[in-house]
């Protein structure tokens, strides 16, 4: 009699929308918190622990005006319940707030459930939503040569039926389902020629009937010409290719502090690259005098330390591209954070590799000074001359942990603000 | 061996529709209550949660208080505060009712029994919601809307249509005729829409270029000015999709779209505690029946009246829970007491309800539930047994004082004026504020005069009308003006300006 439906499998995500669409109004709030989040919190734990963050809006901005009364004005009579000691005429001071739940209109639909009634507006953002939230506004520049010689099949693609092929390839389902209509049809067709001679005066109508009623019986389940194959076509297309180097300076002179600000750094830029890229290389050079490629694992925790000779790293970055990365195919970029200190005599060679050979290979280069006492180094005087000169180059400095995120923020701005 | 109803925690499709069997066969030939035709959706609690937020309809445009409702919701839920998650019933044909995955069988077989069968009766039999709303046109309705508003988006821009409608939102208790005209028309429900759009908006057009400046130069020949309105005009989204003079007719249609939203939530606020009651009351019967019968045994029973027992548990005034009077606790209590009255009366209710004693609890209690709302229902049903139970008492408050006056408590005194006032609290008229369209400066600059009933003396809390104003003005288009104005002596006790031009906004109290 009643209709029982299952709805569970109609994800149709309308109140996704919704909230879509109040997350928007609300964007600048939910963009304050996340950054609150990122200087506050220890960026791996909040990346670890996959946890959202609380967002709080004012009510004032939230408000649905309505017009309503002011229970403070005016003579009013309210029941309660659960009445102990009160006796017809007790005298109560008046408190100026208003006590009890009276009504302000809001009664509507089946379900009502009461506002929550405090200043502030308190929702949650999960993981996902807030790292969108956190690379949302960031973007590699200059990305723009394509390749097709790395191409990765992306997969196979449904792309129609065909009445030939391979077993593999056999659609049952659409197969039978032919049949049916095949059977129904030719049962169908039958049928009415039986109706016929059963209205008709035919003389031997009953043998023809009994001829029609065994040809009915004859039609036959399935047969070729309802098999259907699956066709399937692979695709294929051009990806951007890009390559970020991240150079990371481990040597004495960077305090724990500093190597902890540069990994903070370099974990966000990590993941900012592979949420919103899906193929990007990432290589891991780890320098002191001496530069060294290494991978994820040694790049985060290794103990090595020694002397600084920058230049190394950018001779190691060199020498791999060289080999690897041919650069009319592949964007290449570079990250780099040190603590500004290098060997005397290297900056020189230092200034001349980059301007000579790496400046000319690549899309964009990035310094990050570690600095805890925000003096310019000669390092970062030198980075500093090259980001005026070239539009590709651009420096930033981190003294504390909530530096970081700006930092990022700044030298990956979609929007590619003013330069410094 | 007796028959017995499948029981375990765990439901199947099966499993409910036995249940729905046996329940539907209980409401009709038990309790002789008449339904529209059930639809159960089946839905998990994410989906639930999405329903709630919509005001419990399938189908809603999309606007983001919604989604603040449901982030809302979703926290409540999470944090264990959602007492009735598990209900949500839409009042249409057929019956649309949700249940949500997570319950266990014994709860989806309360809420069948409470949504199903006790709402769907009081939606298909109560003369509110017969008056007022047509259940077959509802969902075809807001499948309208949803679309309209979502093509204006498109055509107009997704801003401009969130701005006008939270405009029209702000008015949304200001959208009924209190007076029910008889014989809607066809134009009201939809049918040719395009007429409709293009209608409204050429009337609206005429009335300013033609209409009213030929009746000013008519009535000046007589030597009299011309009054517009001609009378005072309660339904403020009504008045301005008609004569707004600066509209589009997309924003005419949308006005109208929110005006009918409003009008079919209308009568759910004026029957929340009898529909509620009624339909707890319903749930309450069938369960203990189904046990009474045998076709279930005593852990499903203690389940459900567990649950049943959370849904009627209404606080003292003095603990941290409360949170006002609980509809259900009230319209439950109610209607088994009447039920008592009638089958085990006492003197008392010999006296105070002479024409119920003894008579069959069944009918006289689907009578109620046909024939009364929220204020009336309790104004005449009340009982004396009921007030000492909740332990009622009433505080008189004259903000001009300095204390409160406890005016009347449970006793027999109390008894007359203790039901009307809580009578009163149940007034929808006396909770939204009284606004009416009394003049537009036709003459002049063409500022609209709301005057606003303030019985009592109870005044508008100006920081929502600061908030309001200045929406109206934007459907006006010009300057708004709202005089508070005591209804007895007709003294003007506060009055409120708007200057569209200069977004500047006035206070003047008197």
């Amino acid at each position: 009699m009643s209709f029982i439906i299952d709805r569970r499998l109609n994800t149709n995500k309308k109140s996704s929308e919704n909230s879509q669409r109040f997350k928007e109004r609300y964007k600048k709030n939910i963009q304050q918190a996340v950054k609150k989040a990122i200087s506050k919190g220890n960026v791996t734990d909040i990346i670890d622990n996959k946890e959202g963050i609380d967002v709080t809006i004012d009510k004032e901005d939230l408000n649905e005006p309505t017009i309503q009364n002011d229970p403070k004005t005016g003579k009013r009579e309210d029941v309660y319940t659960g009445n102990k000691e009160f006796l017809r005429g007790d005298k109560i001071p008046n408190p100026n707030g208003g006590q009890g739940g009276q009504g302000s209109g809001n009664g509507e639909g089946a379900g009502n459930s009461d506002e929550v009634s405090e200043d502030e507006f308190k929702f949650q953002i999960n993981h996902e939503e807030f790292l969108n939230y956190l690379f949302e506004e960031l973007a590699l520049p200059e990305l723009v040569k394509k390749s097709l010689a790395r191409t990765k099949q992306i997969g196979i693609k449904k792309n129609g039926y065909s009445r030939y092929g391979i077993q593999a390839n056999l659609d049952v389902q659409k197969s039978l389902k032919e049949s049916i209509g095949r059977k129904m049809a030719l049962k169908g067709m039958y049928n009415r020629e039986i109706e016929a001679l059963q209205k008709s005066n035919i003389p031997n109508k009953n043998l023809l009937i009994e001829e029609m009623e065994s040809k009915k019986n004859k039609i036959s389940y399935i047969e070729e010409n309802d098999l259907r194959y699956k066709i399937n076509t692979p695709i294929k297309r051009p990806i951007t290719s890009a390559v970020m180097f991240c150079l990371m300076d481990v040597s004495a002179s960077v305090t724990e502090e500093q190597k902890e600000l540069s990994k903070r750094f370099y974990i966000l830029l990590y993941l900012f690259l592979k949420r919103n890229y899906e193929d990007i290389d990432v290589r891991f050079i780890r320098y002191t005098t001496v530069a060294k490629d290494v991978d994820e694992q040694e790049f985060f925790y290794s103990t090595e330390t020694g002397g600084t000779r920058t230049s190394s790293a950018i001779e190691l970055t060199n020498e791999i591209i060289e080999n690897e990365y041919p650069e009319d195919e592949w964007n290449i970029y570079i990250a780099h954070t040190s603590d500004g200190d290098n060997w005397a005599d290297d900056n020189k060679k230092l200034l001349s590799l980059l301007e000579n050979t790496t400046l000319k290979k690549i899309q964009y280069y990035s310094y990050v000074e570690v600095n805890i006492d925000h003096r310019n180094s000669d390092m970062k005087d030198l980075y500093d001359g090259l980001s005026s000169k070239y539009e590709k180059v651009k420096s930033a400095n981190i003294s504390k942990s909530s530096d970081v995120y700006p930092a990022l923020k700044f030298l990956f701005d979609k929007n590619k603000g003013d330069r410094k | 061996m007796s028959y017995k109803l499948p029981q375990s925690e765990d439901w199947t499709f099966d499993a409910l529709e036995e249940h729905d069997k046996v329940i539907s066969d209980y409401a009709k030939d038990w309790l002789g209550l008449d339904t529209y035709e059930n639809q159960i959706e089946i839905i998990n609690s994410s989906q639930m949660l999405d329903a709630y937020s919509s005001n419990g309809l399938p189908v809603f445009y999309k606007h983001w208080s919604f989604g603040k409702n449901f982030l809302q919701q979703q926290q409540s839920y999470k944090t264990g505060q959602m007492g009735l998650a598990y209900e949500i019933v839409i009042n249409s044909d057929p019956c649309i009712a949700y249940l949500m995955e997570e319950n266990t069988l014994p709860m989806q077989s309360l809420v069948i029994a409470h949504a199903s069968y006790g709402h769907n009766a009081v939606f298909k039999n109560n003369y509110l919601f017969r008056e007022r709303t047509r259940a077959q046109d509802i969902i075809n309705y807001l499948l309208f809307a949803k679309d309209y508003i979502q093509e204006c988006e498109e055509k107009y821009g997704h801003k401009e249509v969130e701005v006008f409608l939270d405009s029209c939102h702000a008015l949304m208790h200001h959208g009924i005729n209190k007076h029910i005209r008889k014989n809607k028309t066809k134009r009201e429900l939809n049918e040719n829409q395009i007429e409709n759009e293009i209608f409204l908006q050429k009337h609206a057009n005429e009335l300013w270029d033609k209409i009213i400046p030929k009746k000013i130069k008519e009535m000046e020949g007589q030597g009299e000015k011309l009054k517009f309105p001609s009378e005072p005009q309660e339904n403020l989204l009504y008045f301005f999709e008609k004569n707004a003079p600066y509209l589009e007719s997309w924003q005419r249609e949308i006005l109208r779209i929110v005006r009918k939203k409003s009008e079919y939530f209308y009568p759910q606020m004026q029957t929340k505690t009898i529909n509620e009651g009624f339909a707890t009351f319903t749930h309450y019967n069938i369960m203990n029946k189904l046990y009474d019968d045998q076709l279930v045994d005593e852990g499903f029973l203690m389940e459900v009246l567990a649950s049943h027992c959370n849904v009627i548990f209404q606080p003292s005034f003095d603990s941290p829970y409360y949170s006002g009077i609980n509809p259900y606790a009230l319209g439950f209590a109610i209607f088994n007491d009447i039920k008592r009255i009638c089958t085990e009366p006492t003197r008392e209710d010999e006296f105070y309800f002479p024409d119920i004693v003894g008579k069959n609890w069944i009918e006289v209690t689907r009578d109620i539930m046909f024939n009364y709302r929220d204020d009336n229902f309790i104004m005449q049903f009340l009982s004396p047994k009921v007030m000492r139970d909740f332990g009622l008492f009433s505080i008189e408050r004259d903000n001009n004082k300095d204390y409160l006056n406890v005016s009347d408590i449970h006793d027999d005194d109390g008894f007359r004026r203790i039901k009307h006032a809580l009578s009163l609290n149940h007034d929808i008229n006396l909770k939204i504020p009284n606004l009416e369209v009394i003049e537009v400066d036709i003459y002049g600059d063409r500022q609209l005069t709301i005057k606003h009933d303030a019985y009592n003396e109870v005044l508008l809390n100006d920081q929502s009308v600061k908030s309001t104003i200045a929406h109206i003005a934007n459907i006006w288009g010009f300057n708004i003006e709202i005089i508070s104005i005591e209804p007895v002596s007709e003294k003007v006790l506060k009055s409120y300006f708007y200057h569209k031009q200069k977004e500047a906004f006035f206070v003047n109290s008197f």
